[in-house]
């Protein structure tokens, strides 16, 4: 399954390293978190919603 | 957090996590093992307790390895050309850092005068040299193993 916040990036034209810069995390810490190996806290998690335009629940909550 | 080791830390917040882990654990051992050398110099031998001085060196040691053997050193590289790039820049690295090494331990030891030092400290500063190349090229092995799994171009 793909991460939405992936689909997200990909739609808005980022790339990984230049979405990690202006979070200011490393791309390692993205793209772990696009193949859900790392749990970001909240903070990561709304730089992330605001650097792509999404709301925190078009992110990062799970549909049943 | 405010934390006076902070100054120590990654500024990325999952290397961050990491290293306070590793931290974590170097001190669980060090306490576990200082507990031993402890109830040995009690009940056992009298003399082991110096030993407890190679406790801040084995915990530094443990933090270290542990992040390199967690690939978080070269957190930007994945592509292959990248990785045959580091690899190079790796060698000239780990022979410059040598041969600072041996400058250094001949000026301190005065082996520039003196030719068994100058053979010994040779010595010393190849094993220097082996260590220094192997633990670079495992860490960057590690690296480029951990990444091109997570990044997608």
């Amino acid at each position: 399954m793909t991460h939405k916040m992936k689909v997200k990036r990909v739609e808005k034209g980022m790339t990984q390293a230049e979405l990690a810069e202006r979070v200011g995390v490393t791309r390692q810490t993205i793209g772990l978190i696009e193949k859900e190996q790392y749990n970001p806290s909240l903070k990561l998690c709304v730089a992330i919603a605001k650097e792509l335009g999404q709301t925190l629940d078009d992110l990062f909550w799970e549909e049943d | 957090m405010r934390s006076f080791i902070n100054f120590m830390l990654p500024k990325d917040e999952y290397q961050r996590l990491k290293v306070l882990y590793f931290i974590a654990e170097a001190a669980v051992i060090v306490m576990i093992t200082m507990t031993i050398i402890s109830l040995l110099d009690i009940f056992l031998f009298d003399w082991i307790l110096w030993l407890a001085w190679i406790l801040p060196w084995l915990m530094a040691l443990y933090v270290f390895f542990r992040y390199a053997f967690a690939g978080l050193e070269y957190s930007d590289m994945s592509k292959e050309q990248q990785y045959k790039n580091r690899k190079r820049k790796s060698l000239k690295t780990a022979t410059a850092t040598a041969i600072l090494f041996y400058l250094l331990s001949l000026t301190i030891s005065g082996g520039f005068t003196n030719k068994a030092i100058a053979l010994d400290k040779l010595g010393l500063a190849i094993t220097f040299f082996i260590f220094f190349y192997a633990f670079d090229r495992f860490s960057l092995a590690r690296s480029y193993r951990k990444n091109k799994d997570i990044y997608d171009e």
